[in-house]
Order: C-alpha cells, then structure tokens, then sequence
C-alpha cells in the first residue's frame, strides 16, 4: 500500500467519523504548517519581505 | 490489518503535531512578540521554498535527572534537515528558543552533530542557527560533552564545506566556540548576543556594570571584536543574507561557485579622476571595485571592522572571485593588527574554497607605534604573507598607488606568489616614500651642506625620480605589466581567465603552522 493510499483511507475513515464530505478534508504536512506560519507572520506583521533569489 | 494501520497513521499524525507545536502557543507568541521567528519559521526563510525536510524531529531527553523525564519534549529544542538553497543541498541546525530556552543537552547536541556528519559526508554547506540559553545544566557533563562533539565536528569540517552560523538570540559560554569556528558569522541587530561569560558573572567577578547588548551585541561583534562578518537588522534579513552569501560559494573544497551572469560594467576610464595622483589624499576603494566588477555583485564582508582594509566577494563575467584591498579613505589604508587578521582569514577562505584572489594594493606601511608592537604586530602582520603565500588559488595584484616596505610585501607581491602583478603609472613601489628614505640615506649629504632644506629637496627630487615609480619593479620582474587605469578590468579580466586552469600543489605536510 502506497503513501497515497494509506492517507486516502485515513482521510475516508476521518470524513465518516467526522459526517463530512471527504472532498472537504485538506492534508496538511507539519512543513506546511511550519511555511504557513512564516507567511501569517510576516503579513501581521506588516513586512515587506522577498526571499533572496539568484537573479537579485 | 487495516486497522492497525490507521491507528498506527493517527498516532504518526499525533506526534507529529506534537513536534510541530513546539513549546506551545504562549511561547511562540512571546518569541514573536520579540521580534524573532521560531526555529522552524527560520527554516523556511533560510531554504528555497517548499524545499525543507527535517529529519530527527521526535528525538527527546533521555536523562530523568531533576524531573527531565516531565520536561522533555519532541525534537529537544532543536529542529534539523536540509533542503535547497538556490537548488543546491545544504543542512541545517535551527534551535528553538521555546523548548526549555534552546538548550543544549544531550539529545539535542546529538540531532546537530547527525546534520553535520550528513553535511559532511555529502559535502554541502552547514548553516546552524543559535538561539540558546546555554548548556542545559540538567544534564551536566552530557551538556558539555555534547558541545565538544559539535566543535570537533565544526573542526573536522573546516575548509571542507562552508560552515555559516547564525546568531539569533542568545549565544553566551562555551556554545560560542561553535560559531567561532565557522567561517562566517551572521549577527540581527534587534536580538543576538554572543559572549563567553554574561553580564551577570560579569559584575560579580569584576564589579564592571555592562548591558547585554554592550557587552557581546551585533554592533560589538561586527565593528569592534571582528567575531562577526555581517549584522543585519533581524531574523529575515539576516537569513536573506546567508542567501546571498551562499550564492558566492561552492558546496565545498572541491567544486567552483556558480557562474551567475551579470550587467558587465567597465567605468574604469573614470579611475583616473576617482584616485588622486598625490598619495597622501584618500578615496574610496569600494569606488574603484565597482567600476569593473559586475554590477551590484560586490558583497562586502566585515564592513565595520578594520575598515583600513576592504575584503569581499564580487564577480566578473559571472564567475565569483575574492577581493583584498587597501582602503585608503580610513588611515592611509595602512595594515595593523586588525587588518591583518581580517585580510589573512579571508584569504584563506577564498584559498579552502578555490575562490581566485584580487588584490588592489595602495598601502603605504604597516601601523607604526608601541600599541601595535606591543600587541603583536609581528605575528599578526606575518598572518598576510603566511595566508597569500600558502594559496594556490589564482592570485593577482594590481598596485594601484603607494606600495611601500613591509607592507608591500604583505599585499600578495611577487615574492608571495602572485601569478600577475599590474602596476598603475602613478604606482610608488619602494622600500618607503621618499621623504622617509632621503631622511636615512641623504642625512650625511644634508647635514654636510649649508642649505639643508635645499639638500634634502633635491635629494627628494632624485629619489622621487628614480624610485617612486613602477618602472624599476617591472624591469626587475615584479610588475608584469603597468598598464592604464582605464585597462583595468580587461587586463584582470583576461588574467583570471589564463589562470582558470592554475594547478599547484604545496609539499606534502599535515598543515603549516600559521602564527596565531
């Protein structure tokens, strides 16, 4: 059973336990969470912010 | 089957929330509210998006010592993986603050060394970001020991792979050692201390009243001890920063840095007016690299300490070279105790790294005086002429104005192992200035005669004719070429391209022993 598989049958058992469309459910890694907090950060914060790239 | 499976995924899920929580709302709040991004949120600044993978994330504290075993929480303060930096691999520590104040114990001092073994053994660059309280003294010794396994390691790897530390909060004790073996240091203005002993030790043993801030802040660091390279206002710039940096180096010792085409800029017709012909008057010497180098591509490192001399890395064609030079705007651009450890410490980064060398020359002695001499001038000086002389990297000199003595030496000559040496028309290439020399070798003749004023102008006048000029160098071979201020970037552009293929070797030894 590949990782697709395993979250997809984790995200149906959550979607019937939960009596929601399984449509609904996002999966969200722990990096995501990490990257979203950078960004909700840096917009509260009001800062003018660009990751420094090779072409700058 | 399926479900255990389930049961088995929800608790993956479970833990890794719990990693991912790190100390909690209330302490992530309070991070920010200092003005400073959690060791994660770091790590994303750090890495080309999407790009970070941590490893490691639920090793914990083993020790039970003083109630640990209900202290201890996933990661044990530290968050470590690797990612991309401008598409090329790079390992990273991240300490978290709001883990029982970053410290380090056991556990955590291990989760860094496996980022390091792993950046070494793939030969990609190390960034660790500091923000700690200290040793964890919980754990005693295991503390200890733990910080002696990253400064071996930091040791081990040293000129292998570059090795960057980032000072995000509070980097006191013996933690310090880590960063000051790094090559370079990066410091926020708004939150990063580093110093052996705080405050607070301070004032006990020594009665001295100081702040954090002036005791071992970024300012301090950066303009007065010359312990960091680059301050920046706070945690993104300072990150942005590491990017930038890393964008002019290889992933280690054996590979070259990334070409990155630029804007070619040549206003070097203009050098003649921004140098004055008289040597006693000063410019800028930032001035005369950006009228060759590519355009915005000169990344100045250290600006604030011993600003008599200016190092940093620029590129030409794209291709990323090193460069020394006098700074004739801040005392003369004489060499001192500072200047020499900030030219020889570079210098030999850029030799670890296969970085070719640039060097303006305008210098017109080391510092004379009984501060310098008592401070080791000697041995710091010999730091220069150790450091050019030992690398095999392409090395060439342009001697812009005066070019005197010791110093002139010192400032990658002939001698040391220059490939090419240039030479400007106006260049003074001699033992020292002219009325210093007439002083020694015409005091007979002008105490001898009745208009001793007279005497000595003449005698300024023939030495000034004879020797303060490039012409006796190149006759003799130590200037290749003088050429025309305005032929500048071609004639080092076409030199570094002769020289991409220089392949030297030093006798086989274990290391030199570079005074210290």
């Amino acid at each position: 059973m590949d990782k697709k598989n395993i979250i997809a049958i984790a995200a149906a058992v959550i979607a019937e336990e939960e009596n929601i469309d399984v449509q609904e459910i996002r999966i969200i890694s722990c990096h995501a969470l990490s990257a979203d907090s950078l960004q909700n950060y840096i917009a509260s914060h009001g800062i003018e912010y660009k990751k420094y790239q090779l072409e700058d | 089957m399926q479900e255990k499976w389930l049961n088995d995924i929800a608790a993956l899920n479970k833990r890794r929330e719990a990693a991912a929580a790190a100390g909690g709302t209330a302490r992530i709040d309070k991070q920010h509210a200092a003005g400073k991004l959690t060791a994660r949120e770091r790590m994303e600044a750090l890495f080309d998006d999407d790009t970070f993978v941590e490893i490691n994330d639920m090793i914990s504290a083993r020790s039970t010592d003083f109630g640990m075993d209900k202290k201890k929480k996933p990661g044990d303060g530290v968050v470590t993986g690797y990612g991309k930096i401008h598409g090329r691999t790079a390992f990273a520590s991240s300490q978290d603050f709001t883990i029982g104040g970053g410290s380090l114990g056991e556990a955590h001092a291990q989760k860094i060394c496996r980022a390091m073994d792993l950046a070494l053994a793939n030969k990609a660059p190390f960034i660790s970001i500091n923000d700690s309280g200290g040793a964890r003294i919980e754990e005693g010794i295991d503390s200890l020991s733990g910080y002696a396994d990253i400064f071996y390691r930091n040791t081990i790897s040293s000129g292998v792979i570059p090795q960057i530390s980032v000072i995000l909060g509070p980097c006191a004790g013996g933690a310090c050692y880590s960063p000051a073996i790094c090559d370079y240091i990066f410091m926020a203005e708004n939150n990063s201390q580093m110093y052996i002993t705080g405050p607070a030790v301070v004032k006990s043993v020594t009665g001295e009243v100081i702040s954090a801030a002036d005791l071992g802040g970024a300012a301090v660091h950066s303009a007065v001890s010359g312990v960091a390279q680059f301050v920046y206002p706070d945690d993104l710039s300072c990150l942005n920063g590491v990017r930038r940096l890393l964008a002019y180096l290889p992933q280690n010792n054996e590979d070259h840095s990334l070409i990155i085409p630029g804007k070619a800029v040549d206003r070097c017709s203009t050098l003649a007016d921004i140098v004055p012909a008289d040597p006693k008057k000063g410019y800028d010497v930032r001035e005369i690299i950006n009228s060759f180098a590519d355009e915005n591509s000169f990344f100045e490192v250290q600006p604030d300490f011993a600003r008599n001399i200016v190092v940093g890395f620029a590129r030409l064609n794209g291709k990323t070279l090193g460069i020394v030079a006098n700074q004739a705007a801040f005392m003369a651009g004489s060499l001192d105790i500072n200047a020499s450890d900030k030219g020889a410490r570079f210098i030999r980064f850029c030799d670890c790294f296969n970085i070719p060398i640039l060097t303006l020359v305008d210098v017109p002695a080391f510092l004379p005086g009984s501060q310098q001499e008592h401070n080791g001038i000697i041995r710091h000086g010999a730091k220069m002429l150790f450091a050019y002389a030992e690398a095999v990297v392409p090395k060439v000199s342009v001697i812009m104005r005066k070019a005197y003595g010791g110093a002139y030496i010192a400032m990658n000559s002939k001698g040391l192992g220059a490939d090419i040496v240039y030479a400007w028309p106006i260049a003074e290439i001699a033992v020292m200035g002219a009325a210093g020399a007439v002083a020694i070798i015409g005091k007979s003749a002008i105490d001898a005669t009745e208009d001793p004023a007279a005497k000595k102008a003449e005698l300024i006048r023939e030495y000034n004719d004879k020797f303060m000029n490039p012409y006796v160098a190149a006759e003799h071979g130590y200037v290749d070429e003088v050429i025309h201020p305005a032929e500048t970037r071609e004639r080092i552009v076409s030199a570094f391209e002769m020289l991409e293929n220089k392949a030297k070797t030093l006798p086989n030894k274990k290391h030199g022993n570079i005074p210290l």
